[in-house]
């Protein structure tokens, strides 16, 4: 598990994000999540810059960020069907990367 | 002042009174080692609980008369109380136990959630809240909190009260003070520095209360600030922006519990009034809590999906990653105060 500091910047990282997402998107998360990740946050000392003329994908953010935006999506937007597609993805991106190292 | 306002102000101020009047109750009854003495001494002082807890009885069933809340939820209340003093078995210490698990005890968690609910920038407040949040006290002072918070911070109950005094404040705004002329709400009103910038700004004067409600800060600022003795007491609350709020903004404030922050400050006589301007004035002002640069831009969930959640390939998501992350989500869900129902998440 990551350190400490590690788990507070992804944190910080990840609610800077949520603050360009439409209410829409928001509204579904569970507000006490939110609010644990925000109190997480706190710890952290980093800088978040979100260029508000580019696009999500061109984002400069972590891949840590991207993941747990991607949790977010998981758990609190998609339908079961959706859920069994998106780790089916997942999981081939897993054997691909690890592929690729090989 | 014509004469339904003025009803309003004299339900209020009875209000006051049989808050006042039930708290004191509650206190004078609080058994003493004499009252336990032996068997005498508890059934003569049951006598009397059984009498003053009559006595609270016809206090709240005026405040319902008073603010058109169903009586119902009272009876049914004092009668459950009603029966567990019958039930009692005049056993050694058990007056004090029966005395604290029907009367005084305060369950912290049914605080915090009468504060969520009814100390908010609501506009108006729910009688279907007040009813559950009555049925979940087991205590008189847990049942007092509940009415006394859902009268006190009820707008539409203050916004009723006679306006006392007007003024403009600034080119857009103004300042109104409503209810009774209260040395303390006078000196708010008259003091109110006209270079601290807000919205609409109201002013609710009410026996050793004050409470106001500020426009274009934090959203709405909703401030109590209250009368003990020789301090006085000031809670606040305001939602920022959408629950998020950003760190830099708020890190001086208390604590932001869901709704947005809430916090309290102590102040003595002489301070109460600028340390209350003084706060004001911390408080991000509306345009403070969306920065320029984040308006108009809006990330959606269609945009995450596909450019990022299904992304295939070598820069998509790898389920390696995910579960990591999803121990970062449990660590982060072992905060959560267990007994708190989240309806996002009512599994958990």
């Amino acid at each position: 598990m990551k350190n400490k500091i590690d788990v507070s910047n992804i944190a910080k990282e990840t609610i800077e994000v949520l603050n360009y997402f439409d209410e829409e998107f928001i509204s579904k998360i569970s507000k006490n999540f939110l609010n644990n990740l925000y109190e997480l946050s706190k710890n952290s000392n980093i800088s978040v810059t979100i260029d508000e003329n580019k696009n999500l994908k061109d984002q400069n953010i972590s891949e840590e960020c991207k993941d747990l935006l991607s949790v977010l999506y998981y758990r609190y937007i998609a339908t079961e069907t959706e859920k069994m597609d998106i780790i089916e993805i997942w999981k081939s991106n897993d054997i691909l990367y690890k592929n690729a190292d090989e | 002042m014509n004469e339904e306002e003025n009803e309003r102000l004299e339900n209020l101020k009875k209000f006051f009174d049989s808050d006042e009047l039930i708290k004191q109750t509650l206190i004078d009854i609080d058994p003493s080692e004499k009252d336990d003495y032996n068997s005498e001494s508890r059934i003569s002082y049951m006598d009397r609980m059984f009498k003053e807890l009559k006595s609270m009885e016809f206090e709240f069933l005026s405040m319902c008369r008073n603010f058109g809340i169903n009586p119902d939820l009272i009876k049914e209340k004092f009668a459950q109380i009603t029966e567990k003093l019958t039930n009692f078995n005049y056993s050694i210490g058990g007056i004090r136990k029966l005395y604290k698990e029907n009367f005084t005890d305060l369950d912290p968690q049914l605080f915090d959630r009468v504060e969520r609910n009814f100390f908010t920038d609501k506009e108006s407040l729910d009688e279907a809240d007040l009813r559950g949040l009555t049925q979940q006290s087991k205590t008189i002072n847990e049942l007092l909190h509940v009415f006394h918070s859902y009268v006190t911070y009820n707008k539409e109950n203050l916004r009723s009260l006679p306006v006392i005094d007007k003024k403009e404040h600034g080119p857009n705004a103004s300042i109104t003070l409503y209810g009774e002329e209260t040395e303390l709400a006078k000196k708010i009103f008259e003091s109110f520095p006209e270079e601290l910038l807000t919205g609409n700004t109201e002013i609710f004067g009410i026996r050793n209360k004050v409470i106001m409600v500020i426009k274009g800060r934090g959203k709405e600022l909703l401030l109590d600030v209250s009368k003990f003795n020789d301090f006085y007491a000031t809670k606040y609350f305001f939602p920022g922006l959408d629950g998020i709020v950003s760190a830099s903004q708020i890190r001086e404030f208390g604590k932001f519990d869901g709704n947005g922050i809430t916090g309290v400050f102590d102040s003595n006589e002489e301070q109460v009034v600028q340390d209350l301007f003084k706060f004001i004035e911390r408080v991000p002002l509306d345009r403070e809590l969306v920065p320029e640069s984040k308006k108009g831009k809006k990330f959606s969930a269609g945009e995450l999906e596909s450019d990022i959640v299904r992304k295939k390939g070598k820069e998509g998501r790898k389920a390696s990653g995910i579960i990591k992350m999803l121990e970062l989500v449990r660590a982060v869900n072992k905060k959560h105060d267990k007994t708190q129902v989240d309806e996002k998440d009512p599994e958990k």
